[in-house]
């Protein structure tokens, strides 16, 4: 007894006061703590219930403990969790003891949402196995990753779907991602281009561009756009507009990803444009140098040919004389000669000028006014004037060279706009117009708002080198009443009622079309 | 025609072309007449005189080819050289399309101006002499009675008289006597003679 007495060791109160002490902290801990803690027995008898846990299922611990956990259970849990509890307590293999995994709770209120537990397996301290379980409402962290996969997946299909082609390059210039908007552009398969490097789809004169582009992306982390042609195997060519950045990804490292526009058809547009612009150049200079040489041809022409006249007229009349000295008779003879000479060189240079190929073609005349005047714009606009296009729908086709006629069009708009400089802005209107005054001929009418024709040129207009502009050459009007008249028209002015000038012109219509109207 | 009687129209906007043309032609010994515009010819010409005109293609207000296009309709038909600084084949074949005698590129030689206008003023010659002998003809014609010219006709077609006379309702003698007037008023040596001046003009004008 003493023994046990003595067995009893001193200090047994301090420990039951060190235990007191444990429990009250683990208390604290159990009511204290942001996680929800359940205590159950092996029978699932909820023993504990911590205040987060009440937070959490909405239950008072009051109402729950002594009852079941499967209250706290979806149906599906409930069931599952007899059997892993079975399992475990037979097997002491754990499912869910020291793991902790994502199940579904019920509330009070029957709703269901997510939770995390983590069960633990509590010393037996004599009332039998007790097991604990730590638990989280995860249901706002499950909304957010919800929603966040959902907002990925937008992005995702935004991109995928966006109207403009979107690329994305590793770091060595492979394609890693090509959006459908690419794939379509390209005319391939997605499998055709993820993986293959992105410059062997750019034609070779091109790439080192592209390398360039590259370099400045990743060297200097910059933003930058390029113009490049790609050919896609069996395909166009393909004129493209590729801006791109650099993106740091964790995984995969810096990328450069970038939108690609289709520029083909503003290219090709662009092209002709010019190409046509060019055309007109070619043709306004061929045609200024010949009117030019012909307006010189005339104007020396005329004292050549007096020149000529007067030493053979002298000739003649001295011959008449009693006594002619032979050497004048000569100086006279070459004089003429000489004037007849040069004549003929000016002829010669007229003649190398004129020929030029003149394509006679049949034309839809409203189309070819549409594209000069498309061309015009330019001018129109810096001039702060207005086009109207007045055009009859109706018209046969005419045999012509529409370059040539373009050329006359663009003639006479220049001229409009030169003369209503003068006028405000808002009176600086040109109409265009196209109508069939007879069968035989279909008529284009250039008509502005302008003063008029100044009376020092009213009567010699369409004579070569009369101008009243200090830049003008003197050469529009006759240079395109060569033309018209090349082409069997008429070409003629008359005051525009209302004011300013209008300047026309007409085209013969072929003769089955004409007679076709009749 | 001697080369005084012929009126030259020269017509040239340019001063000295027109005086250095009429010049040489002067020198030559033809008679001149200087115009400056279309209108001032149209202004001066006389259409009955003979003569030929010698007109610069290219002049403000009315053109050369326009002048050529505004004679023909007034049928107003002196022969045209048209001289031009325009050598173009294509204004040359307008020209003569025109109704143009010639087309000399300026400068000009001065015989081949010369040569151009004499045989110009050859064929306008000829045209009037054509236009005279038809008037003369008309005239004759226009003495003659019906009866006259229906016996004219039966000579010409070469109908012996006593065709004509049974033709007629007539005897031969008074076919006879027609016969001998129409000869007379139509001033024929012989009725070859009339019969080729008959057949020249008869092509180009019917008889009233
Ligand atoms: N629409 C118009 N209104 C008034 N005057 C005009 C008009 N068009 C032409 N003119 C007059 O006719 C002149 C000759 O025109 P033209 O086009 O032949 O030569 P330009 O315009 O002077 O020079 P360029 O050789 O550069 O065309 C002009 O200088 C101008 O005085
Ligand atoms: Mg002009």
């Amino acid at each position: 007894m003493t023994k046990t007495t003595k067995t009893r060791r001193p200090g047994t109160g301090g420990l039951q006061q060190r235990l007191r002490a444990l429990e009250g902290e683990l208390n604290g801990i159990f009511t204290a703590a942001a996680q929800g803690m359940i205590i159950a027995d092996a029978h699932g008898i909820i023993r504990r219930f911590n205040p987060e846990a009440e937070k959490i299922f909405g239950y008072r611990a009051d109402e729950v403990v002594g009852t079941s956990l499967n209250c706290l259970m979806t149906d599906r849990d409930r069931h599952q969790h007899d059997t892993y509890m079975q399992r475990y307590l037979k097997t002491g293999k754990a499912h869910i003891i020291g793991i902790g995994r994502e199940v579904y709770g019920r509330r009070r209120d029957g709703t269901e949402f997510p939770l995390y537990l983590a069960v633990g397996e509590l010393p037996d301290t004599g009332g039998g196995r007790q097991f604990i379980g730590i638990l989280r409402d995860i249901s706002k962290e499950k909304a957010m990753e919800a929603a966040l996969r959902v907002s990925e997946q937008e992005l995702r299909l935004m991109i995928e779907n966006a109207p403009i082609g979107v690329i994305t390059l590793d770091g060595e210039g492979h394609v890693q991602y090509a959006n459908a908007a690419l794939l379509r552009m390209l005319g391939v398969m997605v499998d055709d281009i993820e993986g293959s490097s992105f410059e062997s789809w750019i034609i070779p004169d091109d790439q080192e561009l592209f390398r360039q582009f590259r370099q400045k992306v990743l060297m200097h982390r910059a933003g930058s756009a390029i113009e490049l042609r790609l050919r896609p195997p069996g395909g166009e060519l393909l004129h493209v507009g590729l801006h791109g950045g650099l993106v740091d990804t964790p995984l995969r490292g810096p990328m450069i990803t970038a939108h690609v526009i289709n520029r083909t058809p503003q290219v090709l547009a662009e092209q002709e444009a010019s190409a046509h612009r060019e055309a007109l150049a070619q043709v306004d200079r061929l045609n200024t140098l010949g009117e030019m040489a012909s307006g010189i041809a005339h104007e020396i022409n005329q004292p050549l040919t007096a020149i000529a006249t007067y030493a053979q007229a002298i000739r003649r009349m001295m011959e008449q004389l009693p006594a002619m000295p032979p050497e004048m008779h000569e100086a006279l003879e070459q004089m003429s000669t000489q004037a007849e000479r040069a004549g003929e060189i000016i002829h010669r240079m007229r003649g190398y000028v004129r020929k030029r190929a003149i394509a006679y073609e049949a034309t839809d005349l409203n189309e070819c006014l549409r594209s000069i005047v498309k061309l015009a714009m330019s001018n129109v606009r810096e001039n702060e004037g207005h086009i109207h296009l007045e055009l009859n729908a109706g018209l046969p086709r005419v045999t012509i060279d529409s370059v040539q006629i373009q050329q006359v069009v663009m003639n006479l708009i220049l001229n409009a706009l030169d003369a209503m400089k003068m006028v405000a802005p808002e009176h600086r209107k040109i109409v265009v117009r196209t109508h069939r005054p007879a069968p035989d001929c279909v008529q284009v009418d250039v008509a502005d708002r302008g003063p008029g024709l100044s009376s020092s040129v009213a009567n010699v207009l369409f004579t070569p080198f009369v101008t009243t502009k200090a830049g003008g050459m003197g050469l529009g009007l006759p240079i395109s009443l060569s033309i018209i008249t090349a082409h069997g028209g008429k070409f003629w002015h008359a005051p525009n009622p209302g004011g300013g000038m209008c300047f026309s012109f007409t085209l013969p219509v072929a003769t089955e079309a004409a007679d076709a109207a009749l | 025609m001697q080369p005084s009687e012929a009126v030259v129209y020269v017509v040239d906007d340019d001063h000295s072309v027109r005086q250095a043309v009429c010049m040489l032609l002067r020198s030559v010994g033809y008679r001149p007449v200087p115009c400056a515009t279309a209108a001032e010819l149209l202004d001066k010409l006389q259409p009955d005189a003979g003569g030929c005109i010698i007109l610069d293609a290219r002049m403000p207000g009315m053109s050369g080819l326009q002048l050529q296009e505004h004679m023909n309709q007034r049928q107003l038909d002196l022969p045209v050289i048209f001289i031009t600084g325009h050598g173009d084949v294509d204004m040359a074949v307008m020209a003569m399309k025109a109704g143009a005698f010639d087309f000399l590129q300026k400068p000009f030689k001065d015989q081949a101006l010369l040569d151009s206008l004499e045989r110009a003023l050859q064929r306008d010659e000829e045209r009037r002499q054509r236009l005279e002998g038809r008037r003369r003809l008309r005239e004759k014609l226009a003495l003659l009675t019906a009866r006259e010219r229906e016996v004219l006709n039966g000579m010409v077609a070469g109908k012996a008289n006593k065709v004509m006379a049974l033709d007629l309702g007539l005897s031969e003698r008074t076919v006879e006597a027609h016969r001998a007037r129409v000869m007379e008023k139509m001033q024929a040596r012989s009725l070859a003679e009339l019969v080729h001046e008959m057949a020249s003009f008869d092509n180009q004008e019917s008889f009233p």
